[in-house]
């Protein structure tokens, strides 16, 4: 009986210690980590202007309250995105992106911060949660991490699978596209990830990475290419598209665009996939008025920015109703046409559209956007 | 009845079973566009500015009508003339447009409500202009003025809503292909409608 009481007191005493210990060690860790986050968020506010990577322009909200320091002197402050952008690779494969700034205090008391992106695979997304740190990934992470220096703006990244850093070997990576890009972008709820701007790449060799190539035309409104194509999203219209001129004497003004297209996944009649090319080679005619009732005069920034956006949502309606499904060239071209004459005329206060324009004005070329902020307004 | 004589009235200004697309150089050489486009010519060189003044000067008393802007269309082959102006209520803005075709005396008010008027206006200028709005009309009443006014003036009568979508199956117009082409179209321009929305 003695021994059992006394047996008992030891482990009270032994549990007392751990407890007590451990609670001074993380009191000693939270002070220090609080101190080295207000340290570097004061470094961080008076040196961020100096630095040009694309990723600083996109921060909402710095997370200095979740700052963990994963060793003497690094210190990882997670961090939101503006526009609740999520950020992927151009196929849209890479998921559950976590975002870090990462302050390595050197010996003159300055820092040097690098933009940390960490991906889990799927499978494994739990072998990382939020407040997981780069040093502190667990054994079994597999998935990509990438780290960005953002004096330099260089990229380098690191595959993991089941904890084991996988490097390919230099021919493997040559043969491999020469260049590696993350994008911010919106994945949809069918978990197709559209992207928008490009966040940063890496690159082999001196290749200035380009976003996708670039939208081609099938020929004359037809032009099926085979089933093995993965379908690309296109990128949105860009409002530079259009130049709209003011009519003498009219309160009116037009601007004329050649080589309006997009691309639309359809079915054959057997049922295999098929990436089809909608276009309009002939100028289509924008018209809107100049100057309304209450003396607002739309600039011609203003339309262009309208005219995008109801070129836009009128793509959008004919892959809404005919994405994946059997139809011919002439019910997608009679359904456009319908749309974009009604969106502009929606969006647009006195807004009209015509196809096949016989105005003798100049057309300008289609082009399209991956900016997110592609704005004519104030031009 | 009527829609046998207005079906009529488009078989003699737009040829059958002739696609406006797909073989357009003998569409413009059908009897049937050329005398369309007579009666356009015609009426935009001979008879549109004294009829746009006219129109313009009926309503230069009303708050709202006076700003009428003739936004006429004929050299994209409109069928009729057009006047717009724009209205703000309740936060939403509206363009009211008057359609008065030139083939035949009949005209349309559509209103149509503008899909985001931030895109026009920040709160701040919306703000400004409600203060300074003299107009205490709804919308509904100024176009039942509008109506009035063209029906007793000049003498148009309102074209009848129902028969607006009536498609003609074997004819075909600019944006409208076969089985697309309705009394609209016809008579009017080529904008689709769907529904008039106050």
């Amino acid at each position: 009986m003695r021994k059992i009481t006394d047996l008992f007191k030891c482990l009270l005493l032994v549990i007392i210690l751990v407890i007590m210990t451990n609670c001074s060690t993380t009191e000693i860790n939270n002070d220090f980590t609080r101190q080295s986050a207000s340290e570097a968020k004061l470094w961080y506010e008076n040196h961020k202007d100096n630095y040009d990577a694309v990723i600083l322009n996109y921060i909402q909200n710095v997370e200095w309250e979740n700052a963990l320091v994963s060793s003497d002197n690094v210190l990882e402050v997670p961090f939101t995105l503006k526009y609740n952008l999520k950020i992927s690779n151009e196929k849209g494969t890479l998921h559950n992106g976590l975002n870090r700034l990462v302050f390595v205090k050197d010996s003159e008391q300055n820092f040097k911060i690098h933009y940390f992106q960490i991906f889990a695979d799927d499978e494994n997304s739990n072998s990382l949660d939020k407040k997981s740190s780069y040093y502190g990934v667990t054994d079994d992470f597999s998935g990509e991490i990438f780290k960005q220096d953002l004096k330099t703006n260089n990229v380098t990244s690191i595959k993991y699978v089941n904890g084991k850093n996988i490097q390919p070997s230099l021919t493997s990576k040559m043969r491999e596209q020469a260049y590696n890009c993350t994008f911010f972008g919106e994945f949809s709820e069918t978990g197709y990830f559209t992207p928008i701007k490009v966040v940063y790449c890496e690159s082999i060799g001196d290749e200035d990475p380009t976003i996708g190539g670039g939208v081609t035309t099938g020929g004359g409104g037809g032009g099926g290419t085979g089933g093995n194509n993965t379908p690309k999203e296109d990128a949105p219209p860009s409002c530079h598209s259009f130049d709209f001129k003011s009519l003498p004497g009219a309160n009116w003004q037009e601007a004329l665009v050649k080589n309006i297209r997009f691309k639309i996944v359809l079915l054959s009649q057997s049922g295999a996939e098929i990436i089809h090319a909608v276009s309009y080679p002939q100028p289509i005619s924008f018209g809107a008025p100049v100057i309304n009732r209450y003396n607002t005069t739309y600039s011609a920034g203003l339309a262009a920015d309208i005219a995008a956006k109801a070129v836009n949502e009128s793509m959008k309606n004919v892959v809404d109703k005919y994405g994946r499904t059997t139809v011919s060239d002439l019910v997608l071209d009679q359904y456009f046409k319908e749309r974009l004459a009604h969106n502009y005329n929606y969006y647009m206060d006195g807004g009209r559209v015509q196809f096949n324009s016989t105005s003798s004005q100049p057309a300008t070329e289609y082009k399209t956007t991956f900016l997110w902020n592609d704005d004519c307004i104030l031009d | 009845m009527i829609d046998n004589v207005l079906k009529n009235l488009v078989y003699l200004l737009y040829p059958r079973n002739l696609s406006f697309d797909s073989e357009n150089s003998l569409y413009v050489a059908s009897e049937e566009y050329l005398r369309l486009n007579q009666i356009i010519r015609k009426f935009d060189s001979e008879v549109k500015s004294t009829f746009s003044k006219d129109i313009l000067k009926e309503f230069e008393d009303d708050y709202t009508l006076k700003h009428f802007t003739d936004n006429s269309l004929f050299n994209w082959g409109d069928r009729c003339m057009t006047f717009n102006v724009a209205i703000i209520e309740d936060g939403e803005m509206y363009t009211i447009s008057l359609l008065m075709s030139v083939v035949i005396p009949y005209y349309v008010v559509r209103c149509t409500k503008k899909k985001d008027i931030s895109l026009f206006y920040s709160e701040l200028q919306l703000a400004e202009i409600a203060k300074a709005n003299q107009e205490t009309r709804k919308i509904s009443e100024i176009i039942n003025k509008l109506q009035n006014v063209i029906e007793d003036k000049f003498l148009y009568n309102k074209f009848p809503d129902k028969m607006l979508g009536l498609v003609i199956e074997d004819v075909s117009f600019q944006e409208a292909g076969v089985g697309h082409f309705n009394l609209f179209n016809a008579f009017f321009n080529n904008l689709i409608i769907t529904r008039n929305e106050e």
